[in-house]
């Protein structure tokens, strides 16, 4: 999805067009159409990560209405189509983790949470899982070891303990779960990973994430035509909370799958930054890298990031933001 | 080495910077002006995510270096410049001439590649 222009010169509709119909569908519960929507969608446009993951978060949605783990499979199978266009996806990178953990494949989701955390080491949903996975591990090790109640397991080196308040995998039955791990009964599984999507009961999968702000984020897409004639204007791209593309102007073709990712993930790395080491809160990011110079705005549920050509002038961009602020907070 | 820390002694010495250091890409401190050293190894590591973000997405463009990040922040500006295999990062004031920092970012940046010390 790179342009909206054919060689041709015959319009494609657009990905964000499908993104649209689809996720006003998965909120209206319709979720056979809104998968319909998302398979026209990449039929047009068949390297989409965005609809490959807004495919799986309606997939989700419809294991945890039937509890069919095909669903889940699907879904996985989804997200993996999306990291192979976009794989520093921060949303595609959690829901599959989540899947691999529903499905107890701790060494899948591990390594897909090592990858987030490599970049991202505070993330707190991704250090959550990962003490969530040790915790299981420590467990398992307990429950297949012989009775030697003196000797301690060796601890790996644990990531910041979770706040109940920031789990995003949701144990609702923290007690049972564990009473059952100490029986062995849940960990002594001996099929293969992929078989067992599904056969953890209380962990629930977040797919509603980008549901809440939706009407928030169409007030600041109402206003992008603001930057409309801004000379040396690339592209804009207004990003949501997950990481994922809610509207772009993308006047030069530029990869509406790495972009948002980049966006996503320079802000969060940036807004970590300057907190630990005491300079404030993150206002304003301006990247000059070969592809021009990204400028990242944080604005109410949302980043929004101008790419500009190198050589415009910087000041009039400014007075274009400050403007647009001005209007989106009135 | 000499030759770095005097550029780097040179560029905190500007009115407008309030202190630098240079950092492998993988967060090790190479030089650095600030007094504090575990203040110096947080910035440096944390840094060092951002850029490791940049070019994890900027080579899946296609492109291996960025020339610069800035940061604003309530309380101040992070300038990251790419020196290749190292990366410069100079602290700044809210309200500084940008024109006049970038200046003296990019003479300390050239003067540390004349000293061919950038592969370390």
């Amino acid at each position: 999805m790179k342009n909206n222009t054919e060689p041709d010169g015959k319009s494609s509709e657009p990905g964000e067009d499908y993104l649209k119909t689809a996720k006003d569908l998965k909120k209206m519960n319709e979720l056979a159409l809104a998968i319909e929507v998302c398979d026209k969608g990449l039929e047009k446009n068949p390297n989409d990560s965005n609809i490959y993951i807004l495919k799986s978060q309606i997939q989700i949605d419809k294991f945890k209405k039937d509890k069919n783990p095909d669903n889940l499979k699907s879904a996985l199978l989804n997200l993996e189509k999306a990291l192979k266009f976009n794989p520093q996806s921060y949303i595609a990178r959690i829901l599959a983790s989540q899947i691999y953990l529903k499905g107890k494949a701790y060494n899948k989701a591990k390594s897909m949470l090592a990858g987030i955390l490599k970049s991202l080491p505070d993330d707190e949903k991704a250090s959550s899982m990962m003490a969530f996975i040790i915790k299981k591990e420590e467990e398992k090790a307990r429950a297949t070891a012989p009775p030697e109640p003196e000797k301690t397991p060796v601890k790996a080196a644990e990531p910041p303990a979770p706040s109940q308040d920031d789990i995003i995998i949701k144990n609702e039955d923290e007690t049972a779960g564990e009473n059952k791990e100490e029986s062995g009964e849940a960990m002594v599984d001996t099929r293969p990973e992929e078989n067992n999507l599904g056969d953890d009961d209380k962990l629930v999968i977040d797919s509603d994430s980008d549901n809440e702000n939706a009407a928030h984020l169409e007030a600041l897409s109402d206003k992008l035509t603001m930057f409309g004639r801004l000379e040396g204007l690339e592209a804009i791209f207004l990003v949501d909370n997950d990481g994922q593309l809610f509207k772009s102007i993308n006047k030069s073709g530029l990869d509406e799958n790495v972009i948002p990712s980049l966006v996503f993930n320079l802000h969060k790395a940036s807004v970590m930054g300057v907190r630990r080491v005491g300079y404030g809160s993150f206002q304003r990011g301006v990247l000059t890298a070969p592809i021009g110079t990204i400028i990242l705005v944080n604005v109410f549920y949302a980043i929004l990031t101008l790419v500009i050509d190198n050589d415009s002038d910087l000041g009039a961009v400014e007075t274009r933001i400050q403007r647009y602020l001005g209007e989106v907070m009135q | 080495m000499s030759t770095i820390k005097s550029t780097l002694g040179i560029l905190c010495s500007n009115d407008f910077v309030r202190s630098g250091l240079i950092i492998t890409k993988d967060g090790m401190i190479i030089e650095s002006a600030i007094e504090n050293t575990s203040e110096a190894e947080t910035l440096g590591a944390f840094m060092s995510q951002i850029v490791l973000t940049i070019k994890n997405s900027l080579s899946e463009l296609g492109y291996n270096e960025f020339t610069r990040y800035v940061i604003q922040s309530s309380k101040g500006q992070v300038f990251l410049m790419d020196l290749g295999q190292s990366v410069m990062i100079a602290l700044t004031d809210l309200d500084v001439d940008i024109a006049k920092v970038n200046i003296a970012l990019f003479q300390a940046a050239t003067e540390i590649k004349k000293s061919g010390r950038l592969d370390i």
